[in-house]
């Protein structure tokens, strides 16, 4: 009976135990074919991280390899806002660190929210201070910034980018394709933590391309200081400068006033932003008879001899009076370029009519854009002779009647400095990956032969002659001889009559004027109390040429030396 | 097999910990070197060197050609090329300079120096240096 009882208890017993094993290999089967997918999948989410690699922006240098835009890594400070106990405390903290405002602290920090943004890329100092607070639920992700180590210097040309690093205006814009790079990906393997342990599958980021500046850094800073001191002296409206090689388009030099800095272009004004000498349109003045003298002289009317009736300072075209700053009487032709003539030159463009006017300033560049790859240039305007009025002869060949810009005025006048050729200007030298290879490479353009050299020559020794004896005395350098014209030109009031108050004060010129090193424009918008071309512009011209053309000649003979000890070599 | 495969996964989360470590102590000091690269081209701009040198209340100006001096040989390199020497110093027999080329000869450190000022006072010839 014992037995019996004993043997019924074993086989409950091993029922039970089997039953159990039987739900145990059921629940696995279930696991195992039906979850799997599933469950594998909440824990690759767990366990992995899939991570975009940011690329490397391409840096911006100048022709002398100098960076003057950059990236660098830097923090942002984000927040757990359910992690974070005392909000009130740290609030007060993060305004006494970041400056941020009161208001905007407590919208972000009292969200119900994993994870929000408090402050983006932030300084290394702010950085530390914030880790030394020790609070749970901040964290600091790394991110790139874009720095500008030059600040203000050519802050117009080279532009700025936005928070995620995509260009905004200038050359960031403008190449931003080439300077982005394309984004790389990894899976990472993390801990229960959430540490980022190994690297599993992974594709590089591809860093941007680097881009090569004609601009030299030294030759921006000399122009940027003085057309800074002639925009503060006669408290001017704008000022732009540009420094060319005439011989080859290439700009060494493009400054603006008012101007910002790009590190921080939130607190730039509108204003500052723009590049006047490509954006800006004004009428030349005197400046533009370069081309009425080209013309005349090139055309074989009319030599530096000949000899003119300046009316003794006022003179009737169609229904219109036309005044001279200073009344002359009999005037050679280099003197009615000297002593800026107007009426002088009206003559002159009268004995060789509105056409030939029209053809050599068209192929001066004017009414056109040069194509310089920046964004926001215009063409200017440039009126065709079938819309010439019959005042139009007394005023287009003296600058008025026509719409011009700054870097136009700058390949004008190097074409008197090059013997004649009308250059493209640019502004780039080269693209090249960020291994330092090269890309692409750009060389001078030659547009067209607008006068032939001779004639160039012959422009050039009046030119002279103005920095001399003429308007320009004030841009005269004791070392070396300067060719150049100055410009004083009425604006035009909104109710469309010529300004007796508001004056655009011009000065453009090449130097040295027997072998060339710099073509330069400079213009001055609305400046008072003085408003003269060769009193306003003139002595910036003759400041930043004496430093620019001493720094070239430096070069060239530092140059000159190592070609001599490789020789020896 | 099972506490095998175990074992050699532990293994490598331990590594990808101690790898961690170190990453940390390189970006530490990596960040170190970007901060410091970026205070050292703030340093050299020029905006910040040409506000402090050539500001209009400085006395520095740019120099001129005739005042500058270029050294661009190194000093082992002039060992090995004395030979070269002799053929300069024929060359510019009957300048004013032959006096100080000859007596540089002995000079094996300054060699380069001499090369590079008789260039320089050929080229100043035509400018101010003649004039003094």
């Amino acid at each position: 009976m014992q037995i019996c009882i004993s043997h019924r208890r074993l086989r409950t017993t091993i029922l039970f135990f089997l039953l159990l094993f039987l739900l145990c290999f059921i629940r696995l089967l279930y696991i195992q074919f039906f979850k799997s997918r599933y469950l594998s999948t909440i824990a690759n989410q767990q366990h992995n991280l899939y991570v975009e690699l940011e690329p490397l922006r391409g840096t911006i240098y100048d022709r002398h390899l100098r960076p003057q835009a950059v990236n660098f890594p830097y923090d942002s400070l984000y927040a757990s806002p359910r992690q974070i106990k005392d909000k009130d405390a740290l609030i007060k903290e993060l305004r006494e660190i970041l400056g941020l405002e009161y208001g905007f602290l407590k919208d972000r920090l009292f969200r119900n929210k994993a994870f929000v943004w408090v402050a983006r890329k932030i300084s290394p100092e702010q950085v530390d201070k914030i880790k030394k607070l020790k609070v749970q639920g901040l964290g600091f992700v790394r991110e790139s910034k874009r720095c500008y180590p030059n600040k203000h210097l050519a802050s117009q040309e080279i532009g700025f980018v936005g928070l995620d690093n995509a260009g905004l205006e200038g050359l960031e814009l403008y190449y931003d394709e080439y300077l982005r790079g394309v984004n790389g990906w990894a899976y990472v393997l993390r801990d229960a933590r959430q540490n980022q342990l190994l690297w599993k599958d992974m594709i590089l980021p591809k860093d941007g391309n680097e881009i090569i500046l004609t601009i030299d850094e030294f030759i921006q800073f000399v122009t940027e200081r003085e057309l800074d001191a002639a925009y503060r002296k006669f408290h001017a409206k704008g000022a732009s400068a540009i420094v060319m090689n005439p011989r080859t388009g290439e700009i060494l030099a493009l400054a603006n006033r008012p101007t910002y800095d790009p590190n921080f272009p939130q607190k730039a004004e509108l204003d500052s932003r723009r590049n006047r000498a490509l954006c800006d349109m004004f009428e030349p003045g005197s400046v533009f008879k370069i081309v009425t003298a080209s013309a005349a002289l090139e055309e074989g009317r009319f030599k530096e001899s000949d000899r003119f009736f300046c009316e003794n300072g006022s003179y009737k075209v169609a229904n219109h009076i036309l005044h001279d700053h200073q009344p002359h009487g009999w005037l050679t032709f280099s003197e009615v370029i000297a002593e800026s003539s107007n009426i002088g030159t009206t003559k002159i463009a009268q004995g060789l009519g509105a056409d030939i006017i029209y053809h050599y300033a068209s192929a001066f560049g004017f009414g056109k854009k040069t194509g310089i790859a920046m964004p926001g240039e215009i063409s200017g305007v440039l009126k065709e002779t079938k819309f010439w009025s019959k005042t139009s002869i007394g005023a287009v060949p003296i600058g008025q009647e026509v719409g011009v810009t700054a870097l136009q005025l700058a390949s004008a006048i190097s074409v008197i400095a090059n013997g004649g050729v009308l250059m493209k200007p640019y502004l780039l030298k080269s693209i090249r990956y960020s291994n330092g290879e090269v890309a692409s490479g750009f060389k001078p353009e030659s547009v067209r032969q607008v006068i032939s050299p001779l004639t160039a020559k012959r422009v050039k020794d009046i030119l002279v002659l103005v920095t001399e004896e003429g308007t320009g005395k004030l841009a005269r350098v004791a070392d070396f001889k300067v060719a150049g014209k100055t410009g004083t030109a009425q604006k035009i009031e909104p109710n469309g009559l010529y300004s007796h108050s508001k004056y655009v004060a011009s000065f453009i010129g090449f130097a040295p004027a027997d072998d060339p090193l710099i073509a330069m424009v400079i213009i001055i918008d609305e400046p008072h109390p003085y408003y003269f071309g060769g009193v306003v512009a003139a002595p910036a011209f003759k400041k930043i040429a004496q430093d620019v053309v001493k720094y070239l000649k430096l070069q060239e003979d530092t140059y000159a030396a190592h070609e001599i000890t490789e020789k020896i070599r | 097999m099972g506490i095998a495969y175990t074992w050699q996964q532990t293994e490598i989360i331990k590594l990808a910990y101690q790898g961690n470590y170190c990453h940390k102590t390189y970006k530490e000091v990596l960040d170190r070197n970007h901060y410091l690269r970026y205070n050292l081209l703030n340093l050299k701009s020029s905006s910040y060197l040409g506000a402090k040198l050539l500001d209009e209340n400085t006395s520095y100006e740019i120099p001129k050609v005739s005042q500058v001096l270029s050294l661009v040989y190194p000093k082992s390199a002039a060992q090995s090329n004395k030979s070269v020497l002799g053929k300069v110093v024929q060359g510019t027999k009957g300048t004013s300079e032959k006096g100080f080329f000859l007596s540089s000869l002995n000079m094996q450190d300054v060699w380069p120096i001499s090369l590079v000022t008789a260039y320089m006072n050929r080229q100043a010839q035509a400018q101010d240096i003649g004039n003094q």
